[in-house]
């Protein structure tokens, strides 16, 4: 098989089109999975066991199953409870929750590398306990942070493309649709490969200038 | 020792211990309204430990602890929260290592908790604030940041935050140990200022043996989590009755 350009920029726009939809995935579950993360940081350090205790074994479980069953699972068995959902929203709460279980870890780093002293400070200033969490730790917690979510954001940002087994049209899905019309997966194939490993390499460029900038500010 | 009836703060048979250790057993003191009391004593004495029992940054195993004749702790059991929290607003603390807050300015360090935790409007606690840093020499640094700071700075800033939420009673926990040699006399100038124009209470724990001599109206030295004996400076220093503390004081003395 000879690759033709010709054929090349008549899927581009198709497929750059479908990478919007990927966009939309990849933001908007990173969104989710950053809020949920930092929920499930805090929930495990509360001193209320049983909330520790459950915040601990979702993030276990999660984490030790396959995205692909997550995503399986969400959109096949969910619609039998009465809660059906659209392939990309179903796509985005699947990323979005698989991803929590990591953004989580990485706030534990960071919320365990905020000095004591700091929790002293507030309390010996009569603080609640909300505003310390608040106002004094999880600002400083989530700034050393942000080198290690941005690796995450890239990770599910090529974890995307699992989307397709739920049939959201993103751009694996569309070069496979566009490539079984024509019986050409070349071009199609080819492009979105190439379109992950601009994003992506644009993107670690973008992570490694976070951390020397954190590195020389320290 | 000032009775029940005018202390500001008060040790009841106080016991403490970090997993089999004993910090403080059975220990009783009372700071009386006004009262500038130094504690000195060899490290791990217990010194800290009283201040930071006070201030609830440490739980105790037994007794009691009184702040204006109301129980912070009672029968080694804290009040409860909001108890905790009426209690502890009389009390103001400084710690050896500033624990000034970095992501916020030095006027936010200021007026973060009195804003939050006294519910005092931003204007307001803005002007206390910068009256404050004018009153420790910092009235120029309030846009700072905290790592701009010499360390002597950067206390002073310390002391400044702890007052702003307007305690009667000052705890002051090694303020100038971690200071260098040249930054230690702006801070305690604070003090002696601190000590000239107000009425606070204040409990210090400190090396500063000549200081502790001029500004307390009264030192106590602890040794194995008690008082061993207290007194007036003059009498303390000059006259020390304890074999215990005749021997700590000639140790300091010779260094």
């Amino acid at each position: 098989m000879i690759w033709s350009w010709d054929y090349t920029f008549e899927v581009l726009p198709e497929i750059l089109a479908a990478f919007i939809v990927t966009l939309e995935a990849t933001l908007a579950g990173f969104a989710l999975a950053a809020v949920l993360g930092l929920a499930w940081a805090t929930a495990r350090m509360s001193p209320v066991s049983w909330l520790a205790r459950g915040a601990s074994g979702i993030v276990e479980f999660v984490r030790s199953t396959p995205l692909l069953i997550q995503l399986y699972f969400l959109y096949y068995v969910l619609p039998d409870y009465g809660i059906a959902l659209s392939p990309l929203v179903t796509g985005i709460l699947a990323l979005g929750l698989h991803y929590s279980c990591y953004t989580a870890e990485v706030y534990r780093a960071g919320i365990e590398a905020v000095p004591r002293g700091q929790w002293e400070a507030a309390r010996a200033l009569n603080l609640p306990t909300g505003t310390t969490w608040l106002r004094i730790v999880l600002p400083q917690a989530v700034k050393p942070t942000l080198p290690m979510l941005g690796n995450y954001l890239i990770a599910m940002f090529k974890d995307t493309p699992l989307l397709a087994a739920i049939t959201v049209m993103e751009m694996l899905q569309t070069a496979k649709l566009t490539g079984a019309v024509s019986f050409r997966y070349l071009e199609p194939l080819t492009i979105t490969g190439v379109v992950f490993l601009v994003v992506s390499l644009i993107a670690s460029y973008a992570v490694r200038y976070l951390e020397t900038r954190h590195a020389i500010r320290r | 020792m000032p009775s029940a009836a005018d202390s500001i703060l008060e040790f009841r048979q106080v016991t403490k211990r970090f997993g089999a250790n004993t910090v403080l057993e059975n220990f009783d003191f009372a700071l009386g309204a006004g009262e500038k009391v130094a504690l000195i004593g060899p490290s791990g004495s217990g010194k800290s430990t009283v201040l930071r029992i006070a201030m609830t940054l440490e739980d105790i195993q037994a007794g009691d602890v009184i702040v204006h004749g109301d129980p912070l702790w009672k029968n080694g059991a804290p009040a409860d929260r909001a108890e905790t929290h009426r209690l502890r607003a009389h009390l103001g603390m400084v710690f050896q290592h500033f624990h000034l807050f970095p992501h916020l300015s030095v006027l936010e360090n200021l007026t973060l908790a009195p804003r939050l935790a006294k519910d005092m409007d931003a204007t307001t606690a803005e002007n206390n604030a910068r009256e404050l840093l004018d009153r420790v020499g910092l009235a120029d640094k309030a846009e700072a940041w905290p790592e701009q700071l010499s360390g002597g700075q950067k206390q002073r800033v310390a002391i400044a935050r702890a007052l702003a939420m307007q305690p009667d009673v000052m705890l002051f926990d090694e303020v100038t140990s971690a200071l260098d040699p040249e930054m230690v006399g702006e801070v305690l100038d604070v003090l002696r200022e601190l000590g000239r124009t107000t009425d606070m209470s204040m409990l210090l724990v400190t090396h500063e043996m000549d200081f502790a001599y001029q500004f307390a109206d009264r030192v106590a030295f602890m040794d194995g989590g008690r008082i061993v004996e207290a007194g007036e400076p003059k009498r303390l220093f000059d006259h020390p009755e304890e074999e215990r503390t005749q021997q700590f004081l000639q140790r300091v003395r010779a260094r």
